[in-house]
């Protein structure tokens, strides 16, 4: 698979729930994810990483990456 | 941004959005959310926000959402719960009808009137000053003193409060019903407990029935238990038997 087609998302979730608020959207790839991750293994990992950092940080912002079909 | 459809429903109960800072547009909205998860039945009035919780009023009660995790309004919950078991101190407290501790919300009455300001400064103090031998009795400090923690309820101030008058006098004080200008406690935050309510609070971590809060490690909470003797009533032997465990734990002495 090509893996320049993926691309990262954001989105807002309720900090006591962790309900969605907002819609997923397109989001920056912060400086430290570069170069980009190569596979699938590693996106996964940079997505955990992501979302572990904005957990601990308090940020209410939750990612995900997607394909390009 | 776009919001989810849920959170947009929630964000078009708000009647009064316009009167919450645009940067907390979100967290106004994540709690509506909650709060009609709760039982809130819309039209919601945005009655404010603080640092620990939103609070908005349905037109039946008000509901005060947590901002984030932690046991701040759980203990706002337990403190209003007994304030509403004292006599005394009831009709100055806003009533608890419910805590939601899923989604971290207290239901309590909504209390309409005029919200307390540096102006009723002496009428707020002196209302502290009354309650709270009441409250510490049941192991309680009393919350934080901010002027707009209370609301007089409506009618407005009577003649008598605007020249001053205590602002619990005694008859009131143990009316259940309320004369317009009682002052009633509508925000009960940062709230201790002491005395032997504290023993039962360590007892129940130690023994795994309720988790602390983030920040109260063992030696916090040995700490708590140190600050008590010779200071108030407390079963001392017990107390004693605390402080070994959280010390067997790894608790500072």
């Amino acid at each position: 698979m090509n893996f320049s087609s993926r691309r990262l998302e954001e989105r807002i979730v309720d900090p006591v729930s962790g309900s969605p608020i907002t819609e997923w959207e397109p989001a920056r790839m912060p400086d430290w994810m570069r170069p980009l991750p190569d596979t699938d293994d590693e996106w996964r990992a940079a997505i955990r990483t992501l979302n572990a950092k904005a957990k601990s940080e308090g940020s209410f912002l939750r990612y995900r990456s997607v394909v390009d079909e | 941004m776009n919001l989810t459809p849920e959170a947009e429903r929630a964000e078009r109960a708000i009647t009064n959005p316009e009167d919450a800072p645009s940067r907390f547009r979100l967290e106004v909205t994540s709690a509506a959310l909650r709060a009609i998860r709760t039982g809130a039945e819309p039209p919601l009035e945005y009655m404010g926000i603080g640092q620990t919780s939103v609070v908005f009023c349905d037109p039946h009660f008000a509901f005060k959402v947590a901002r984030g995790k932690g046991r701040a309004l759980a203990e706002e919950a337990e403190w209003l719960r007994t304030a509403g078991t004292i006599r005394e101190v009831r009709p100055h407290v806003a009533k608890l009808e419910a805590w939601d501790p899923e989604n971290l919300v207290i239901v309590r009455e909504c209390v309409r009137g005029t919200r307390g300001t540096w102006g009723a400064n002496k009428k707020i103090h002196d209302l502290w000053d009354n309650i709270a031998p009441y409250i510490l009795a049941e192991g309680w400090l009393m919350p934080e003193l901010k002027e707009d923690s209370v609301v007089f309820v409506d009618g407005g101030l009577t003649p008598e409060a605007r020249a001053g008058a205590r602002p619990l006098p005694r008859r009131s004080a143990a009316r259940s019903a309320r004369v317009p200008g009682t002052p009633v406690i509508v925000d009960a935050g940062f709230v201790s407990r002491v005395s032997n309510r504290l023993l039962r609070y360590v007892e129940d971590i130690l023994d795994g029935k309720i988790s602390p809060d983030e920040y109260e490690d063992y030696s916090t909470l040995a700490f708590y238990i140190r600050s008590e003797f010779g200071v108030r009533q407390l079963d001392e032997a017990r107390a004693h038997q605390l402080l070994d465990r959280l010390y067997a734990l790894g608790a500072r002495k």
